[in-house]
């Protein structure tokens, strides 16, 4: 195609750019060898326009005045940084001999920010914790956000349960529909009466393979039971129901803090599995408490520093008190089995507030609402 | 002369003439009533300046654990095991000692 039809540089835009690829881009001068001035295109007269073949350009693209396009000044033109590698829009990409030497200049930067943002979109699944997790109302103050949680303190350094297996999660959307009967009639019929969410029921495992572990599941086994009581006698909160839990994981589109409540909880001991002390010093003499929290905090929202000190108890700067070990625990080992299976049934609850204030169809059908913890 | 090291450098108070640091001059870190004693784990394995920076945001403190317990560590980092007993200098004490 070209061999045939000899290209004019003057009239043809891509042998423009073409000579620009070859300019001399050293130094302080990227458009020392670059024509800046006006440069009138015809694409009546392009070769390649008569050839028939696929034009590179459109003919409605290519700018036929003869003046330059001063990216400051023309609002048509955008040009975005150019001195950081910019980006061309619109109709910057008419044919402007500065615009588009500075383009040249600035592919490399251009695919080296691609490069990172291809490399920063691979890690982001690392990055995003989608494990399941049961937690109490931010802010709470009772069972583990006690101030003395005892048994329940490995699940304070988590902020709840994090299951450390997938559960199978199980949930029903139900709609009622009351029927009436027509004498003489070949059909039922139906009327609508209400929709709920039915109890969500939830099997999860728990294993432990050290005193750390067995902790955590002993606090786990100890927070279901503690959840499904109400509050009474000296309790500060006396009087009020067992409290919200909230139930997160697998994306926000998944479960997203859905309130609930925990209205059943089962567990069985197995008879056919080891059983692991938690809490205790091992057979070495080695006390291995430090240890514990260690797999649940490493993938923690904390600082990397953060993570590494508290999973070891230490205090920055060495400079505090260690929290204190469940020195209980230390003496009288209790014992968990090495795997564990745990079944939960959760009521689903929305507030009178938010099925008046925020539920609309249209935005549960859009997703809006299950970020806000509909279900 | 000293040498140019920062003051958390092992090497502050070393001599320097010429190209050469001379013999060099210890820092020693004094004992604390309150010191905490620390078990190594297995994060901080062979890794005193991890600790270090953890603790004190400057891993080239690592040495100050070497200076504090003489008799538990002596051949960095690789003595620096899971399992060992050592005592950890507060940051006040260091910052008053180092002078940093």
């Amino acid at each position: 195609m070209a061999d045939d039809n000899p290209v004019d540089p003057n009239v043809d835009p891509e042998a423009e750019q073409a000579d620009l690829s070859a300019a001399d881009l050293s130094g302080n001068g990227v458009s020392a060898n670059i024509d800046t001035g006006p440069a009138p295109v015809d694409p009546n007269v392009d070769p390649e326009t008569g050839s028939g073949e696929e034009v590179a350009i459109p003919a409605s693209d290519v700018k036929t005045s003869a003046s330059n396009v001063d990216p400051a000044t023309d609002p048509g033109a955008v040009f975005t940084n150019p001195g950081a590698g910019g980006l061309f829009s619109g109709s910057a990409f008419q044919l402007d001999a500065t615009s588009i030497a500075q383009g040249l200049v600035s592919t490399g930067v251009i695919q080296a920010q691609n490069q990172q943002t291809t490399s920063d979109l691979s890690q982001m699944p690392l990055n995003t914790d989608w494990r399941v997790t049961l937690r109490l109302a931010p802010g709470s103050s009772y069972l583990y956000n006690a101030p003395d949680a005892g048994l329940l303190q490995p699940l304070k350094v988590t902020n709840g349960i994090i299951f450390p297996y997938t559960p199978q999660i199980s949930t029903a959307y139900k709609a009622n529909y009351s029927t009436y009967d027509l004498t003489h009639s070949n059909y039922r019929g139906y009327f609508y009466q209400n929709s709920y969410t039915d109890q969500i029921n939830l099997n999860a495992t728990f294993t432990a393979q050290s005193t750390a572990d067995a902790s955590y599941v002993l606090a786990v086994v100890h927070f279901f039971r503690s959840v499904t009581k109400m509050f009474y006698g000296q309790d500060a909160e006396r009087g009020s129901p067992p409290p919200l839990v909230f139930l997160s994981g697998l994306g926000d589109y998944q479960f997203n803090n859905h309130p609930c409540l925990v209205s059943q909880f089962n567990y069985t001991l197995p008879a056919d599995v080891d059983y692991v002390s938690s809490g205790s010093p091992n057979n070495l003499g080695l006390n291995l408490q430090p240890l514990q929290n260690l797999y649940s905090t490493t993938l923690n929202a904390l600082s990397p520093t953060a993570t590494r000190l508290a999973a070891a108890f230490l205090p920055p700067g060495a400079q505090n008190a260690l929290p204190a070990p469940l020195q209980g625990l230390l003496n009288n080992p209790t014992y968990v089995p090495s795997k564990l299976e745990i079944s939960l049934t959760l009521l689903p609850v929305q507030s009178r507030s938010q099925v008046s204030k925020q539920f609309s169809l249209k935005n549960f059908a859009n997703g809006q609402l299950l970020k806000g913890g509909f279900w | 002369m000293s040498a140019n090291y920062s003051a958390t450098s092992p090497y502050y108070l070393t001599g320097y003439s010429q190209f050469f640091l001379d013999v060099m001059v210890n820092r020693p870190i004094p004992k604390s009533a309150d010191d905490l004693l620390f078990t190594i784990n297995t994060t901080f394995e062979y890794r005193p300046d991890l600790l270090a920076f953890d603790l004190y945001g400057d891993a080239g403190l690592w040495w100050v654990f070497y200076q504090r317990n003489p008799n538990t560590l002596t051949a960095p980092p690789m003595d620096f095991e899971a399992g060992a007993v050592i005592y950890l200098p507060k940051l006040a004490t260091l910052k008053t000692v180092l002078g940093f």
